[in-house]
């Protein structure tokens, strides 16, 4: 699987750090981690903003998080027709991780709020694509 | 205080939903009302900066079509962007260009003609308002991303949708007497609790709308202003910073880092503070931006922004008149011409010209413009030698 195949709707076919499509599609959402100082980024990133290091390896944020914001959205792009509404959302991880992402809709349904824990998991899509989305731990 | 670089003429288009002019014509509507007739003014600009988000262009490249509509072909030409804060943008490169001794007076052209783009193909770059390879995958926009930060302040401390629709009863209130804003109807607080909600908290009537428009500048040095003008507005202060583009790289969801910085740096360098600024406009894309501003600008402490606005601080006659002119929520957005239409507003303020939105004796004034959620912050203060 490409990266061309992250997300409701993709922009960005090449990257990298494309392999983190193929882990969505084994059920994983990594983060990166730098080879020679550790320092883990989420998004993931090939090259490394804290030392400058191209050597980086995969660590999965499997951990439970909290809710730090989250808006429900009405009206959306292009794209995101069916998607409607759904709730955007941000949480931070143990792991110093923040992530973006979507509720599932089952815990969009629940009443959101700030402070919520959350897990991540994989969602498979339609026509092959893949994305993540925060669940319930 | 520094002295060093002074706006000489500021002004601006109406801004329309939607306009019969082109872009052209727009900057030069916006050229011939800073001028005010001054055909030596004209002729002294010797390098003109254009300031568009270019995702909402036809032309690509506009600067040199908007030099040869203002007759300003031969001179140097620039065009920057920051999205909403390019007018900011193009002040900085104007102030750099002259203090660093190559031009000694620089025109700030800023515009966009937003109708030009169907709304299909509105809905199309919604969608890539955000980083496009992390975060609009999942459909963020750029209400989205404000709307983020509304809820993250109304957790911390207790703001209200009631207190966010405070701000656009004030906005309206004030784009009413605003013959240059495209919305300037007048709204009760149940009106704008009422409207569809576009992206909870925020609803239709908390955001601003597309405008067309433009609005243009003319910078001096000290020299050549001194020789041109009777009437020189000085740039006491200039601010900017940036902050991550992916919302997940952020620490702060209840204000604006970058415009926290911003704002330190143009107080240091105008060696002025919050209580020293008699009129401000800051950026209320949407209302809550407007009391993260306050906030973020030192008018009041963080979570205090609601009672500064709730006191009646913010009005004419309040501690510290904000968005006197019905701001973007009243005067619409046209993206390119927002940062530049902003400084008029000052500008005018600085020199007496605001009739019956004057803030009496204003002489330090304070202009904050963003760039989507605080990824680019500006923050510039001007002051008049009026005693």
């Amino acid at each position: 699987m490409s990266f061309a195949d992250f997300g409701v709707r993709s922009f960005v076919p090449d990257s990298q750090v494309g392999e983190f499509a193929s882990h969505l599609r084994q059920g994983k959402v990594m983060a990166s981690r730098c080879r020679d100082c550790g320092h883990v980024a989420f998004p993931p990133r090939s090259g490394c903003t804290n030392c400058g290091s191209a050597a980086f390896e995969w660590i999965a944020i499997d951990e439970v998080g909290r809710l730090v914001t989250y808006t429900r959205v009405e009206y959306g792009p292009a794209g995101f027709e069916a998607e409607l509404p759904y709730v955007l959302a941000i949480a931070r991880f143990p792991l110093g991780v923040t992530v973006f992402g979507q509720l599932s809709r089952e815990l969009a349904q629940t009443q959101p709020h700030v402070g919520m824990p959350v897990k991540l998991a994989a969602r498979l899509l339609a026509n092959n694509r893949a994305s993540y989305h925060f669940v319930q731990p | 205080m520094q002295k060093e670089v002074a706006i000489i003429a500021a002004g601006q288009t109406p801004f329309t939903r939607r306009s019969s002019s082109s872009l052209g014509e727009l900057c030069f509507g916006a050229w011939r009302d800073a001028l005010r007739g001054s055909v030596v003014i004209g002729k002294s600009v010797d390098a003109l900066v254009v300031c568009s988000a270019p995702e909402y262009d036809r032309q690509r490249s506009p600067a040199g079509v908007v030099a040869e509509s203002l007759g300003l072909s031969g001179r140097p030409v620039f065009n920057v962007e920051s999205l909403c804060s390019s007018g900011s943008s193009g002040l900085r490169t104007a102030y750099s260009l002259i203090r660093g001794g190559l031009h000694e007076v620089v025109a700030v052209v800023g515009f966009q003609k937003m109708s030009e783009l169907s709304s299909a193909e509105v809905a199309e770059r919604m969608g890539r308002s955000g980083d496009v390879m992390w975060e609009s995958p999942f459909g963020l926009t750029q209400p989205a991303g404000f709307a983020l930060f509304a809820c993250a302040h109304m957790e911390a401390y207790g703001t209200s949708e009631a207190d966010l629709a405070e701000v656009r009863v004030k906005s309206s209130l004030y784009a009413e007497q605003n013959e240059h804003a495209a919305y300037r109807k007048r709204f009760a607080a149940e009106d704008i609790l009422a409207s569809a909600p576009v992206v909870s908290p925020l609803k239709m009537l908390d955001c601003c709308a597309n405008a067309d428009g433009a609005a243009a500048l003319i910078v001096a040095s000290r020299a050549a202003a001194e020789r041109l003008t009777t009437d020189p507005v000085w740039i006491l202060g200039l601010g900017a910073a940036s902050d991550s583009a992916t919302l997940s790289n952020r620490d702060c969801f209840t204000s604006l880092t970058s415009a926290r910085v911003a704002a330190e740096q143009a107080y240091r360098m105008a060696g002025v503070g919050p209580g020293d600024i008699n009129v401000a406009e800051v950026h209320d894309c949407f209302t809550i931006t407007e009391i993260i501003a306050t906030e973020d600008l030192g008018f009041a402490p963080p979570g205090s922004g609601v009672r500064l606005l709730r006191e009646g601080q913010t009005r004419l006659g309040g501690r510290i008149p904000v968005n006197v002119d019905g701001g973007l929520l009243g005067k619409g957005h046209p993206v390119g011409a927002t940062g530049l239409s902003q400084l008029r507003t000052i500008v005018r303020q600085l020199r007496g010209e605001c009739g019956a939105t004057q803030v009496q004796g204003a002489r330090i004034g304070l202009v904050h413009n963003l760039g989507g959620p605080g990824i680019y912050a500006f923050v510039t203060i001007l002051g008049s030698d009026r005693p």
